[in-house]
């Protein structure tokens, strides 16, 4: 049978027993049938008519008070056209005054998105990025606060700027983490430069550079991961000082932290889960040697030196 | 001999919501990828076919409602769209058994197929995801958008092949 008659059938649910035998052996089966596996994840919410209905019915009675004042037609033909005159003149407006567009992102939760060449930037959550889209060919910079993985599409210099740092791309993929004081770049693919107020550093695939308040705490090979791990859902840190780690699980869970009487000193190497607050809590604070509270909301924790 | 044919009567209106509001939504919704603006497009649309129910026989309220849905949204979208168009929502507690390197495969695979089906034609896009999604027939996709049943089935074996090509690539 005709490859395209098989796949027709296959779309029908009209296929033989013989004809799917058939149909196993076609080239792209297992593509296809992945395709088809996927879609479901882009249903569309659910539409309750009842609900819609009644949502009409309160909308026309306003209609029909509203009624009452119905402009004449003249009114309306002469409103149309001042609104079209005004719209004529902010198109004249836009194109003389050749301000550049700047796209600005907040991420509320984990998102990813695109920039303008495709590149795919995952973002953390509390993070806000920007970039200028008109600009974008010439000049491929992105302003970072907070965390994100980057995947860079390979051509014209790629930058991101934090106010730690800038981070140069060679083409690849990298984790640039700006928070504050805490400012860790980890490249996975390729080559990225780091520059801060008096440092100067490349790294290469597999390599992680930590500063801490300005200062290089750590620049070191790590076991190598294709991507950071808070990208599938768990945080993880080497030898970060306690505080950012507070931070990140305030982050994660909406939380508000105290740990008045921790000795932050204290570092932390380990990872927590992200769909988890128990467990989360637990992987920080058994190593540390804390004890913890929550409050009935799930809101708000205290940590407590075990010694106290 | 009746007198009024048109659609002023509310009970005939009331049928005709029921009839097709969900499918229109489904349809803009694959179209233009936003529950709300979807949502509120059918909302104008039937306000719209109310304000003008005089001029509007009951067999062409369909054709009325897409028409003034599509404007709606065309004016509306202009600014607004996003790319992707589609929202993934996919929740941690499906993952217990994999590594994260599996989950984040999965997530790039469907991150692609967001794009490809956002790359698109409409026709393309809401013809394959009316059929494939909403397992609506052949004929009753053929109905709503105007076209035979044979050119709804060559635009979905057309689609498959061009989203099985976008995800070849890597």
């Amino acid at each position: 049978m005709d490859k395209e008659e098989l796949v027709n059938k296959w779309l029908a649910n009209e296929l033989s027993e013989s004809e799917k035998l058939e149909f196993q052996e076609h080239p792209d089966y297992e593509d296809l049938l992945k395709i088809d596996r996927s879609l479901h994840w882009f249903k569309a919410p659910d539409f309750d008519i009842n609900e819609e209905s009644k949502k009409l019915a309160e909308k026309k009675n306003k209609g029909r008070v509203i009624g009452l004042f119905q402009t004449s037609n003249l009114l309306k033909v002469a409103a149309s056209v001042i609104v079209a005159m005004i719209i004529g003149l902010a198109i004249f407006i836009k194109n003389y005054t050749d301000k550049p567009e700047t796209n600005t992102l907040y991420s509320h939760n984990k998102t990813v998105t695109y920039l303008p060449d495709s590149s795919m930037v995952r973002i953390n959550k509390g993070t806000e990025i920007s970039y200028s889209t008109s600009r974008w060919e010439e000049d491929r910079k992105v302003n970072l606060t907070g965390e994100a993985f980057f995947k860079v599409k390979k051509g014209s210099r790629f930058d991101v700027e934090t106010n730690n740092g800038i981070v140069t791309v060679l083409g690849t993929e990298f984790n640039v983490n700006s928070r504050d004081s805490f400012f860790v770049v980890e490249c996975y693919e390729g080559r990225v430069r780091v520059n801060t107020a008096d440092q100067n550093i490349e790294l290469s695939k597999g390599q992680i550079v930590k500063f801490i308040n300005g200062q290089l705490d750590v620049k070191m090979s790590s076991t190598l991961q294709q991507a950071p791990l808070w990208v599938s859902g768990e945080s993880d840190f080497e030898k970060t000082p306690c505080k950012f780690v507070f931070h990140e699980l305030e982050r994660q869970f909406d939380l508000s932290l105290s740990y008045e009487t921790v000795n932050l000193g204290k570092r932390f190497t380990g990872s927590f889960p992200h769909d988890d607050l128990e467990v989360a809590l637990k992987a920080v604070s058994i190593p540390l040697g804390l004890r913890y509270e929550i409050d009935e909301t799930q809101k708000s924790v205290v940590f407590f030196d075990k010694e106290d | 001999m009746a007198n009024t044919e048109n659609v002023c009567d509310q009970y005939k209106f009331n049928e005709i919501f029921k009839k097709n509001s969900k499918s229109l939504y489904q349809y803009l919704f694959y179209k233009y990828g936003n529950e709300e603006f979807a949502k509120d497009a059918v909302q104008n649309s039937f306000l719209k076919l109310w304000e003008n129910c005089k001029e509007v026989m009951p067999e062409k309220a369909g054709g009325f409602l897409y028409r003034v849905a599509n404007n709606h949204l065309l004016n509306t979208l202009k600014k607004k769209k996003s790319f992707p168009l589609f929202e993934i929502k996919t929740t941690s507690k499906q993952h217990d058994h994999e590594t994260p390197q599996f989950i984040l495969e999965e997530k790039e695979y469907l991150e692609k197929l967001n794009i490809a089906l956002s790359e698109l034609s409409e026709d393309h896009r809401t013809t394959f995801l009316l059929c494939r999604v909403e397992g609506k027939k052949h004929q009753e996709i053929a109905d709503l958008l105007g076209i035979s049943k044979k050119a709804v089935e060559k635009r979905i074996y057309k689609t498959l092949k061009i989203l099985r090509e976008k995800l070849k690539e890597i």
